[in-house]
């Protein structure tokens, strides 16, 4: 008689198996992302500092830390507002914790592998990468290598995260237009218990859709490097994957502020009392979003005049249409939502509302720069670190400390301590980002070394407004994580 | 310092009284949270606000754009605006340097025809004051054309403004400026 088989039962990994609640796993990832946001931080200082002649680096030493910096920033504010946005959507869409670890676990590997890149190889083409520099440095071939792989680990990480936000909305809402909430103007899409998605969850549509498209040209950029680098013979247009970069390097920086504005939907009514409600318009204003945000790439290749110019020209006029929605809907929205309302001021709704005045002032900047005759003189200036530093430090990273502060639980807030560490925080935030903006009507270069005046005497000043910021930052810090221990010591979780 | 003209003064005050109106509409809505109120009282308020609010920041941007519209810099926006033929000048970018004529006459149109010879660089002109007048991006394969004016005689910087490798902070060269027929033209040809 033959023996019976034993069949050997799938097994999966589930996050719960392993002892990860999300709320532990959310909190594990914040701490490591914030750790990582300091650090680099303290990077940024340096290079201020030595731009300032403060101290001495050597300009590959320079460029590598740039190219850390600028890498490791980006990927971790898209890895910390993913994770926001997964926690306030978790049960609402029923996402698996699993798949938040996977894209958490790639995302980090995907640091690494930068990180022992830049630190141990050397690499320094920035982290914009522009072909053929990375193949024309002084570092070793095994560091280009190494670098294109971890860009590829972040942008899996993300892709991973967009496809378990996109699963989740198609099991709750039946389909991703839905999640769009494009029922309130297709009545043939209406579902039949009336069911409408919520603002945060049409924020997390357009962040799926554009996210997958995104990573889709990160990838086949990635490829195209990669192919090169086993084979230079491998041909590479030096316009087409200019193109394609900031294609892939615009839209995911970009895609920050949209998965905030997610967060924002959910967390602002928790403070104010009042909830946004999904209708026609906002719909609208987010397919408007869905659309012109990956169109706005060419405002990056102005300078570029051999570009086609239906490019140049879509390119501005898809970046203005693409500040509409936010303007119009989600910006003016949150200030109605606030005007008036019983507000409750906390640190985590002073934060939100900074991030918002950031987020505006920064567009403002970024709005003019995008203005192809204000481009000629703004192009590659210090004026770009500035408007970008402005929406993404001053908006979408306050975003990220409110979520935290909203997270580890607003009560037994100290408030004289909690009013100190904000101003020291803001003056150094404020002081910090207005050198690079006068750095930048003077036409002092990006990216560089050794600046002509008046840049060094900016970076001096600005290194001091970094150590305050940094100051200011890491007292925050350790005030969410004592008021976490308290808060979680008292059987109190996240909330008011 | 750098003296602040031109282009660059209208980006800052447009910069500067644009933020201010935002940050002061933000302290009002801030300040407003002591006198609460119900939502139903203010949301339809809020809504015909909003939609007057659209209105005007899309005229705005229509505006914007038909204006920028006629004054880029693009070679088609360009030669439709010279009155005379211009000098072609042709710049080669490398790392670290830029091949390229030494001086060049002021008050003629110049038609830069700029290339690059290994990776991607930027070319940007200086004026003798140190503000930033023109550029355009140096790329491998590819010509650039950027037609410019040089308003008046003196020493101006040629300086690169993409990032290119470790020598990039040293990437820049003077440009003689001279009154046009004071000096022997070194241009390669004149068109």
């Amino acid at each position: 008689m033959a023996k019976p088989v034993r069949v050997q039962e799938p097994v999966a990994l589930h996050a719960a198996d392993i002892g990860l609640t999300p709320r532990r796993l959310v909190g594990m990832t914040l701490s490591v992302g914030l750790g990582l946001i300091f650090v680099l931080g303290m990077i940024g200082g340096i290079m201020k500092a030595a731009q300032g002649n403060l101290i001495q680096l050597q300009p590959g030493t320079f460029y590598a830390l740039l190219t850390l910096h600028g890498a490791g920033m980006i990927s971790t504010v898209v890895l910390l507002t993913a994770v926001a946005l997964w926690y306030v959507l978790h049960d609402h869409l029923s996402l698996r914790p699993d798949m938040l670890v996977f894209s958490v676990v790639a995302i980090v590997w995907g640091l690494v592998a930068a990180t022992v890149a830049v630190l141990v190889g050397g690499f320094g083409p920035a982290w914009t990468f522009l072909y053929p520099l990375p193949f024309m440095g002084t570092w070793p071939s095994w560091s280009t290598g190494l670098f294109f792989f971890g860009v590829l680990f972040v942008g899996v990480g993300f892709a991973i995260f967009c496809f378990d936000l996109m699963a989740g909305i198609i099991r709750t809402y039946g389909s991703i237009w839905n999640g769009l909430a494009w029922d309130t103007w297709i009545p043939r899409l209406r579902r039949p218990d009336g069911k409408v998605a919520p603002p945060s969850v049409i924020a997390a549509s357009m962040v799926a859709i554009d996210g997958l498209i995104t990573v889709a040209a990160g990838s086949v950029l990635v490829v195209a490097l990669l192919a090169h680098w086993f084979s230079p013979k491998f041909p590479i247009d030096p316009l087409w994957i200019k193109n394609l970069t900031f294609f892939f390097g615009h839209t995911i920086a970009n895609l920050a502020i949209y998965v905030s504005a997610g967060v924002i939907y959910y967390i602002l009514p928790k403070y104010t009392g009042r909830a946004f409600h999904t209708n026609k318009v906002y719909a609208l204003s987010w397919a408007i979003s869905l659309f012109f945000v990956p169109w706005a790439w060419p405002h990056h290749l102005y300078m570029d005049f051999v570009q086609a110019p239906w490019l140049q020209v879509g390119g501005e006029a898809s970046t203005y249409i693409a500040t509409i929605p936010a303007t119009v809907v989600t910006i003016f929205g949150s200030l109605l939502l606030v005007y008036r309302s019983d507000m409750r001021w906390r640190p985590g709704s002073t934060l939100f509302l900074a991030g918002i005045l950031g987020w505006l002032v920064g567009g403002v900047a970024a709005m003019l720069d995008a203005t192809i005759p204000f481009n000629a003189v703004l192009h590659n200036t210090l004026w770009v670190p500035a408007h970008f530093h402005t929406y993404l430090l001053g908006g979408v990273f306050l975003f990220v400390l409110g979520f935290t502060s909203y997270f580890v639980g607003e009560r037994q807030t100290p408030g004289r301590l909690v009013k100190a560490i904000e101003w020291t925080f803001f003056t150094g935030l404020v002081g910090f980002l207005l050198m690079f903006y006068a750095g930048g009507i003077e036409g002092v270069p990006r990216r560089e070394a050794v600046q002509p005046p008046p840049g060094p005497i900016l970076a001096d000043i600005a290194t001091g407004f970094v150590a305050i910021l940094l100051v200011g930052l890491v007292a925050m810090l350790i005030e969410f994580w004592v008021r976490a221990k308290r808060n979680a010591a008292n059987g109190e979780a996240e909330g008011l | 310092m750098v003296p602040i003209e031109g282009r660059q003064l209208a980006i800052l005050l447009l910069w500067i009284s644009l933020s201010a109106i935002v940050t002061v509409a933000f302290l009002w809505v801030v300040r407003s949270t002591r006198r609460p109120r119900d939502f139903d009282a203010v949301q339809s308020d809020g809504y015909r606000l909003r939609r007057g609010w659209g209105w005007v920041y899309g005229s705005l941007l229509i505006i914007s754009f038909a204006v920028t519209i006629w004054t880029m810099p693009y070679a088609w926006a360009q030669q439709a605006a010279a009155k005379s033929p211009a000098i072609t000048v042709e710049v080669v970018a490398h790392q670290f340097s830029f091949t390229m004529p030494s001086s060049l006459p002021a008050r003629r149109l110049i038609k830069f025809v700029v290339t690059s010879a290994d990776v991607n660089h930027g070319f940007g002109i200086y004026s003798p004051q140190g503000v930033l007048l023109a550029q355009v991006q140096a790329m491998p394969d590819y010509h650039n054309v950027l037609y410019f004016t040089f308003p008046g005689p003196g020493t101006y910087i040629i300086r690169c403004l993409e990032y290119c490798g470790e020598g990039h902070s040293a990437m820049q060269q003077p440009l003689k400026v001279y009154v046009s027929g004071s000096q022997a033209t070194s241009v390669s040809k004149e068109a």
